[in-house]
């Protein structure tokens, strides 16, 4: 018999005032499962994520996590779900040794717990210099290895990522994403929203595609492909979102750019 | 993009900017893209709040007109033409100094044009002069604000020769200012690296604040003290004061006064600006490459030592999420400019006030009287510093960090509030209280030591109902500063209002025989019942 599902959307809509982003979305998610969340700009990955996080109350349907309703007090539900948020956004004054470890306590870990793991997390992603260092002067990549170090320090069941490789270097990349895929082996759950396409196509066991609030695909990559043997995520995403006119769009570009005259 | 009245007065100079090598059109285009940027230059981030569109700084410009008006006596008072002068350029020049600090370090300091612009074919040379232009057309403003309806009134009164050497002497005092500032920063920069620095400019902004107040109490002060007709004597100490080498070509052409020391320093109100101004415009293209200082990563850094946070956290706090919280608050007052810049200028103030008003009320009674007197009650005054911190424990400069607080499991964010509060009440309340408290015993005696003590309990339940009230509905450190000013002011008001309520009980109290000490305990009971009413922890 199959696992129950860990998470579960039924007939899920939000609106917002004169807007209905999401109409009637259904999703189950199982254990070890990493969902690639596409769509274009939009199209609602982000509300389908808050509302899964709990930042949004007031949705239609039932969403339950580890069977359990998100209408309802969700304390025991947090604690089993890491966070990485689109833009980096973290109070920078801090250094990443005292952020992790108040986010770690807060999550109910003991404060010398916490730092170590933080310590010894931070060195194996190579920022092992740094962590006495403000974050204010980090880059970007560096800021998003702190982001996702703090959302695994609780060691939690599900993980839900927004844009989680933008700023990183082409190596940091490939840890990363091995990084998911080892996760997944031992059974954690992961939710990732992204608009790289390529990235998305290796590392997800099942591709998830809103477009204009519904679910337009879903399945594994080779499922999405069907007959069409030499697609790609990107022509796919392209074909289902409706948008063929991306030659057109990109000559009429040009055109502009260099007067209309032919470049040879 | 609107013309800009100002840029088309500049047009009228384009020559001379051609001569100095400088790409006219393109600086122009540059200011008015930044002109236009100020007028829209309004920390608007969370869409539910909007705050008012508009040049914010032009519609300041209204106290500057006021702050203006307090020099206009000076020009009745005594008859040293010297000193007259002195005060007048003195207060000029340090508002005008205190606001180029405090509101255009941002645009001296701005390294976002170098990443934007660099790449367009704009050379160092035309940026910097792009950035003097904007400085100068603010500074100008402020000046006009300023010194405005003084000018007029000197017109009026002293006649158009003594205003036309005004007008040219303030000239020469704005290219000071301009080149003084600018010369500090540049002296900085190459001292100190990033983090370094803007925390060094952050200290130097919040010391201004706090001189303005100061500043404009030792001058109403100093007519008391100062005769009214006093002979202007020399001291080589006066080649120090800025402010005095503009006053000295008044004295010299206008008081006939023509002794060598007035010369030298007529000499200075005018060599000095321009040998500074030629400085830094030799210095320009240094300073843009030092800027990129501020851009820079800093590696390593030590884990630092945190006695005091670690001794106030095993005291006051019993809750783990709460002693999370402590620490996390504690840090981040410590270390955020913006906070700092907004609090620690209420800090000084509230500091100062109880002994000001001390000062005011003792004017005609002895030290001797003072001391039975029931004027230590004046220490409420130290309240004003918990309205104002209180208030901004709700905002960050780093507000968009706050969705942590959405995800994480909190019980309850009334033990996150308490930590946040306790963190500020022991950082910055605390020692400025001590130090009141100690100062006070000095002067009063051991007998208002149940007095300081209820005074200090009155100030932690005055500091949960604030609080309380204040922040329902935002965790700490979650809204935009630019949000506090707006929304705060009301509530501000009415809290110092409440302070009352906390002085009229204690007096009455006191004239009862024991009644300090049995006021004591009531306030005590008080307070503990207050931090669970208005930060209540349910299980």
């Amino acid at each position: 018999m199959e696992e129950a599902p860990i998470i579960s959307m039924r007939d899920l809509t939000m609106e917002y005032p004169g807007k209905r982003v999401l109409d009637g979305i259904s999703l189950d998610v199982h254990r070890g499962q990493i969902i690639g969340y596409i769509g274009p700009n939009g199209a609602g990955k982000s509300t389908t994520l808050k509302i899964l996080l709990g930042l949004i109350r007031d949705y239609g349907g039932t969403v339950e996590i580890f069977g359990h309703d998100l209408k309802e007090e969700d304390r025991d539900v947090k604690r089993r779900i890491g966070y990485v948020p689109e833009n980096a956004e973290i109070y920078d004054t801090l250094t990443p040794m005292e952020y992790l470890s108040f986010i770690g306590e807060l999550y109910g870990i003991d404060r010398e717990a916490a730092a170590g793991k933080a310590a010894t997390l931070m060195t194996v992603l190579g920022l092992g210099d740094v962590l006495h260092t403000r974050i204010s002067s980090f880059s970007k990549g560096m800021r998003q290895k702190v982001l996702i170090i703090s959302s695994l320090l609780h060691d939690p069941d599900i993980l839900f990522l927004d844009e989680p490789l933008s700023g990183l270097d082409a190596n940091s990349v490939m840890v990363v994403k091995d990084i998911l895929a080892v996760l997944a082996e031992k059974g954690k759950t992961i939710f990732y929203s992204s608009h790289i396409m390529d990235v998305v196509e290796k590392i997800s066991s099942r591709i998830v595609l809103l477009h204009g609030g519904h679910i337009a695909a879903d399945g594994t990559f080779e499922e999405l492909k069907g007959q069409d043997a030499d697609g790609t995520l990107e022509t796919i995403f392209n074909s289902l979102t409706g948008f063929d006119a991306h030659e057109q769009t990109a000559r009429q570009f040009v055109d502009a750019v260099t007067g209309g005259e032919e470049v040879d | 993009m609107t013309d800009f009245r100002s840029l088309r007065m500049l047009d009228k100079f384009r020559g001379v900017f051609r001569t100095f090598g400088i790409d006219y059109p393109a600086m122009r285009a540059i200011v008015g893209l930044k002109l236009t940027m100020d007028e829209r230059r309004v920390p608007v981030v969370f869409s539910q709040t909007k705050l008012k569109e508009g040049n914010q700084f032009l519609k300041s410009l209204g106290l500057y007109v006021l702050y203006g008006l307090v020099t206009i006596p000076f020009l009745f008072f005594g008859d040293s033409l010297m000193l007259q002068m002195g005060l007048i350029f003195g207060i000029a020049m340090f508002m005008i100094m205190t606001s180029l600090i405090a509101d255009f370090s941002s645009v001296l300091l701005d390294v976002r044009d170098r990443v934007l612009l660099a790449a367009a074919p704009v050379d160092d040379r035309t940026l910097n002069a792009a950035k003097l232009v904007h400085i100068t057309i603010y500074m100008l403003l402020i000046a006009g604000a300023l010194l405005g309806i003084p000018s007029i009134v000197m017109l009026a009164v002293k006649g158009p020769v003594f205003f036309v050497l005004f007008l040219v002497l303030l000239v020469f005092l704005l290219l000071l200012i301009i080149s003084l500032t600018a010369i500090t920063y540049m002296a900085m920069l190459r001292l100190f690296d990033g983090e370094r620095l803007k925390d060094l400019i952050n200290y130097v902004q919040i010391l201004l604040s706090v001189g303005i107040f100061a500043g404009y109490q030792v001058l109403i002060r100093s007519f008391e003290f100062v005769g009214v007709s006093v002979e202007y004597a020399f001291h080589w100490w006066h080649l120090l004061l800025p402010p005095l080498w503009f006053a000295a070509p008044f004295e010299w052409l206008l008081g006939g006064n023509a002794s060598t020391p007035l010369l030298v320093l007529s000499a200075a109100a005018v060599l000095v600006p321009v040998l500074a101004i030629s400085l830094y415009i030799r210095k320009m293209p240094q300073f843009e490459q030092n800027l990129q200082k501020l851009l820079s990563e800093t590696r390593g850094g030590r884990k630092p030592r945190a006695f005091l946070m670690t001794f106030w956290e095993t005291i006051l706090c019993r809750d783990k999420e709460e002693r999370a919280s402590f620490r996390f608050s504690w840090l981040l007052m410590k270390r955020e400019r913006d906070f700092k810049l907004k609090v620690y200028p209420a800090l000084g103030i509230g500091f100062i006030a109880p002994f000001l008003f001390l000062y005011i009320s003792l004017q005609d009674s002895t030290l001797a009287d003072l001391a039975d007197s029931q004027m230590y009650y004046m220490l409420y005054f130290g309240f004003l510093i918990i309205a104002s911190l209180t208030m901004m424990l709700s905002y960050s400069g780093n507000f968009k960090g706050a969705w942590v607080f959405e995800v994480l499991p909190v019980r309850h964010s009334s033990l996150v509030k308490r930590g946040t509060l306790k963190a500020s009440l022991a950082q910055l309340f605390l020692p400025v209280y001590v130090l009141q408290a100690i100062l006070f015993g000095v002067l009063f005696g051991w007998r208002i030591v149940p007095d300081l003590l209820s005074i200090l309990i009155a100030a932690l339940l005055y500091a949960v109902i604030c609080y309380g009230a204040g922040s329902k509905g935002m965790m700490p450190f979650s809204r935009p500063i630019g949000e506090a000013l707006q929304s705060g002011t009301a509530k501000q008001i009415l809290f110092m209002l409440l302070i009352g309520v906390f002085v009229v009980p204690h007096i009455l109290a006191a004239q009862l025989p024991y009644g300090s000490s049995v006021y004591l305990l009531l306030i005590t009971a008080a307070c503990w019942i207050g931090w669970r009413v208005m930060l209540p922890v349910k299980n």
